[in-house]
């Protein structure tokens, strides 16, 4: 339940702070750390517009896309104490939640019979395809060198691995990183900030929600960051640590991490459509190559140190 | 005695073709209902009981023969009795109308063959017998092929039922081939001698010879291509039996085959990975692309068949290394997916045939906007759908879970080789349920979602109620698997310590945790539920208190959208038919618009798909073959003299045969 609450936290205020490094790295002041959960309040009290085209789905999607969030959310431990919910192959239904989550989204989009919609769900569900991979074959490495099948377990076991799991923390984490942003829908594969519906992925498929429905979904898109940062955290926090820099870790890995996306989407131009999915295969690739270290590293890691001494 | 009741009540089925028009179904339904209440229950009591239930009987000159009820074959004639249920139910609605052009012979036809279809199928399931095990099964395609030509006035219908005959039958060749072998080397022609034949020779020349048989049933790929031609020709309220359960009798054979293996596991299970793998890939990338909603859902029945290909061969992995945990995981996934597809699939074959009866095309791009004219085959379609993408709170993913969380439970400690198996079985489960999201958010979201997109579909209205109650107790089901899984997995279990011989006893099931694991499983896609009801009564006591409008969905400033306008199921699916060009040789056919042509005048476009597949290994050795048949034609000049001539020639080369035969 502890790592529910911190997330939901953090999610707060992460949008906040990856606007207001953009802005500080701009030379601007910036909104307020706080400004975009008062504009998840503001739409919270505004009124909606529903497309004449849309139905049932338009009214539920949103709803379903959060509820998966999270949901998926109790499955994640912090540190000594376990996740609301845990079990053998709980991450599995962990990835198929965040998964069903994005299904609701396409649906929402094409259920307003829009072409831009259409197209940004059919983006969605490309690139959806092409990053579910590398998750699964970064968890399967956390299975080789530890031998559990729990978020949990693996924390418990990974985080007391040494030097390997060191070497693999950083890889996880880096993936771990590019699948956050390609989850929450930003650059390099998105650009939340775009004015041309032709290049959105993410914000064209919510053209036309509105009200409490918007609300639902930009706080959707907060929880993932504070989610896929809290993995992060997860995978580099260094074994046997009491409470209080458990918790210190946490939050900076967050702030980091809020602060690296900022900084990355101040330097960096978004790709060009049709290079994503070159992009999106390299990061599950490059999980490749982790699952591959983890393999040698729990085959051959004893004979490795030795030569290495 | 149950049993004589059971062969009554099919020996009455010939007497439709007497019975009046309308008492025609009525007296089919109540004999195949009554039929499907003794067959469950003697397989739920085989299955809950354990007793093996075994009879002999003769039929005709085929001599004695043994039935018996396993737990194995009691899970499949459960899986069957579910599907011809719902079938039949759903036939009344759909051929109401459908028949109404038809003569009563051609009904009765129907109907009869529907019959023969259901009773020749359980046959197959309990006769271990060579010879009657084949004659249930070429019962079984007969009766299929006479099904699918119900419209079989269209000759490219016709076409398409008659390559499924020759397939099966090319299919039955290697059975017949196969049993030879048996016969051979045991003396003895039926399943139960496989054990004994297994144990003194290699297992995988057999294996392969079934394999070809069964897979061709099955849809495996390469010997998948009948599936897209029959299932989308066949009449709608045969397909999802079809997909249900006929290829479903493929992998009860390929299951009973494996059942008796004693050696080769590795082997064999490397080569079933392979094929599964590439069937479950292949299929869903096919899928992908098509534009007629059923061939669509025929082609994601081959990539459900790769699913569950890669659980069984985890299964058999399991026993090559000893390692009862992923035996069991790999085994219990592969039935209940294939239980669920059953389900599934049926569901969405028949909301498809509701919707494409409605607007009188198979083709998605003149659907669309039936959500708000048929609002309860649209959730059926959409439960349908979330459950075949192996999304939690359903059953498909229930079954998945299970295949992947016996892989990731044996990555530890296994050798190098086996993990890289392990983790391509991984990866592939995870770009198929990643493929199946695109296909499914395709077919739900430009069938049934958006505007019409033609004056058909404008003008749908909902179905009758006996069209879509059959489809609850596919959703119940559904639901049913996703929540209370535990319930379900555990006689599972016990079918795969009878066959694959692993002490799988309560104790694993307790103390291995896989009864605690889908139970929270359960709990969370409980939550889950709760969560989406919950925030769904906040959502509407808030937007109550709020102003509600409605309008024109945002066209960017352009206010005079059309529904043409809209992405289409080849827009929708360009980018990705791109990727995979080698695969589905996605080609258009359409002229871009030059840079100095101001005023663009009316075009056409024309998106074609191929299965390479299909092109190369059946129409090119035709093409082939047709050429060099032709040639032989020079033999056939039609006079007598040379026909008698060509005889003599014949007995002169028997005798001269025989004559060095006895040198």
């Amino acid at each position: 339940m502890l790592s529910f609450l911190l997330i939901t936290l953090c999610a707060l205020f992460f949008t906040g702070i990856v606007n207001r490094t953009r802005s500080i790295l701009s030379g601007r002041k910036g909104p307020g750390i706080l400004q975009p959960i008062k504009n998840v309040i503001l739409l919270l009290r505004k009124g909606s517009i529903f497309s004449n085209s849309s139905s049932f789905i338009f009214q539920i999607a949103p709803i379903a896309a959060l509820a998966s969030t999270l949901v998926a959310i109790l499955l994640v431990p912090f540190g000594k104490y376990p996740s609301v919910i845990s079990f053998k192959g709980d991450f599995i239904l962990f990835i198929y939640l965040l998964a069903l989550g994005r299904f609701a989204i396409i649906l929402n989009a094409l259920d307003t019979a829009s072409s831009f919609e259409g197209m940004g769900a059919s983006r969605e569900a490309l690139y959806g395809m092409l990053i579910e991979p590398a998750f699964l074959v970064l968890l399967g490495a956390f299975a080789v060198m530890t031998g559990h099948t729990t978020f949990f377990d693996i924390s418990q076991a990974f985080q007391s691995g040494g030097m390997h799991g060191a070497i693999l923390g950083v890889l996880a984490a880096f993936i771990l990183f590019n699948i956050m942003l390609v989850e929450t829908s930003r650059l390099p594969v998105d650009d939340p900030r775009t004015h041309l519906e032709l290049t959105m992925i993410h914000e064209v498929m919510v053209l036309d929600n509105s009200g409490f429905d918007f609300a639902l979904i930009t706080l959707n898109s907060f929880l993932k960051f504070a989610l896929f940062s809290a993995l992060i955290a997860f995978c580099i926090t260094p074994p046997d640590l009491s409470i209080w820099i458990h918790l210190a870790v946490f939050f900076g890995v967050e702030l980091l991490c809020a602060i690296a996306v900022g900084f990355f989407e101040s330097f960096r131009a978004r790709n060009r459509m049709a290079k994503n999915p070159s992009y999106l295969i390299s990061i599950s690739a490059i999980g490749l190559l982790t699952f591959i270290a983890a393999i040698v590293l729990s085959q051959y890691g004893d004979i490795l140190s030795n030569v290495a001494q | 005695m149950l049993f004589c009741v059971f062969l009554a009540l099919m020996l009455l089925t010939p007497l439709v073709f007497f019975v009046k028009s309308k008492g025609k179904y009525f007296y089919i339904a109540t004999l195949i209902f009554s039929s499907v209440a003794i067959s469950g229950y003697m397989a739920l009591s085989s299955l809950l009981g354990g007793e093996i239930i075994q009879q002999r009987i003769s039929i005709l000159f085929f001599g004695n023969s043994v039935i018996a009820l396993d737990k194995l074959s009691a899970f499949f004639i459960l899986l069957v009795d579910v599907a011809i249920v719902v079938a039949i139910w759903y036939s009344y609605g759909y051929l109401k109308y459908h028949l109404t052009n038809k003569s009563s012979q051609q009904a009765s036809l129907h109907y009869f063959s529907y019959a023969l279809l259901y009773f020749s199928m359980i046959f197959a399931l309990v006769l271990r017998d060579g010879y009657s095990f084949l004659l249930a099964w070429e019962l079984m395609t007969i009766a299929s092929f006479i099904l699918v030509i119900l419209d079989g006035q269209e000759r490219k219908k016709l076409k398409a039922a008659i390559s499924y005959l020759v397939q099966m039958h090319i299919g039955f060749f290697m059975f017949l081939a196969a049993f030879m072998l048996l016969k051979k080397s045991t003396g003895e022609m039926s399943f139960d001698a496989l054990g004994s034949y297994f144990s003194s020779n290699p297992n995988f020349g057999l294996f392969l010879l079934f394999f070809l048989g069964f897979g061709m049933k099955a849809g495996f790929v390469p010997l998948h291509t009948w599936l897209p031609e029959v299932h989308p020709t066949a009449p709608g309220n045969v397909s999802g039996f079809m997909s249900g359960a006929i290829i479903k009798m493929g992998l009860y054979g390929l299951v009973r085959v494996i059942s008796h293996l004693q050696a080769d596991f590795f082997t064999i299970s490397v080569f079933l990975l392979i094929v599964s793998i590439i069937t479950g890939l292949f299929g869903i990338c096919l899928a992908i692309v098509q534009k007629d909603i059923k061939r669509l859902l025929a082609y994601s029945s081959i990539e459900n068949m790769g699913i569950i290909g890669i659980g069984l061969s985890l299964a058999i992995l399991g026993k090559a290394y000893g390692n009862d945990l992923l035996t069991v995981y790999g085994f219990t996934g592969a039935l209940l997916h294939a239980f669920n597809h059953s389900v599934f699939k049926s569901l969405l074959f028949f909301s498809a045939g509701s919707l494409s009866k409605a607007t009188g095309t198979q083709n998605m791009e003149l659907m669309g906007g039936a959500v708000k004219r048929m609002p309860y085959t649209s959730l059926f379609f959409l439960i349908g759908s979330v459950a075949i993408c192996a999304l939690p709170p359903f059953n498909g993913f229930i079954s998945e879970f299970i295949i992947y969380s016996g892989a990731f439970d044996s990555l530890s400690g296994s050798s190098v080789g086996a993990v890289a198996l392990l983790m391509s079985a991984i990866v592939s489960l995870a770009l198929i349920g990643g493929l199946s999201i695109i296909v499914f958010s395709k077919a739900f979201g430009i069938a049934f979602l958006g505007e019409p997109r033609s004056r058909k579909a404008q003008a749908t209205k909902e179905v009758g109620k006996s069209m879509l109650q059959p489809l609850i107790i596919s959703s119940i089901l559904i639901v049913a698997i996703g929540l209370f899984s535990m319930v379900f997995v555990r006689p599972l279990g016990d079918i795969a310590g009878e066959c694959l011989k692993i002490n799988y006893t309560n104790a694993f099931y307790e103390t291995q945790g896989i009864a605690a694991v889908l139970s929270k499983v359960g709990l969370v896609c409980a939550i889950f539920i709760a969560t989406v009801v919950l925030l769904y009564f906040i959502r509407k006591a808030i937007i109550a208190r709020r102003t509600v409008k409605y309008g024109p969905t945002w066209g960017c400033g352009y206010t005079a959208p059309d529904s043409r306008q809209q992405y289409t199921s080849s827009s929708y699916v360009s980018d990705f038919a791109h990727l995979v060009n080698p695969v589905t040789r996605y080609k258009r056919d359409m002229k871009p618009i030059a840079e100095d042509e101001i005023f663009p005048v009316r075009r056409t476009f024309k998106g074609k798909e191929h299965d390479v597949l299909n092109s190369t290994l059946i129409n090119k050795p035709l093409r082939w073959m047709n050429k060099w048949f032709f040639r032989l034609a020079i033999f056939q000049t039609g006079k007598i003299q040379h026909y008698i001539l060509y005889a003599l020639l014949f007995m002169i080369l028997i005798f001269a045969l025989s004559y060095f035969d006895t040198l």
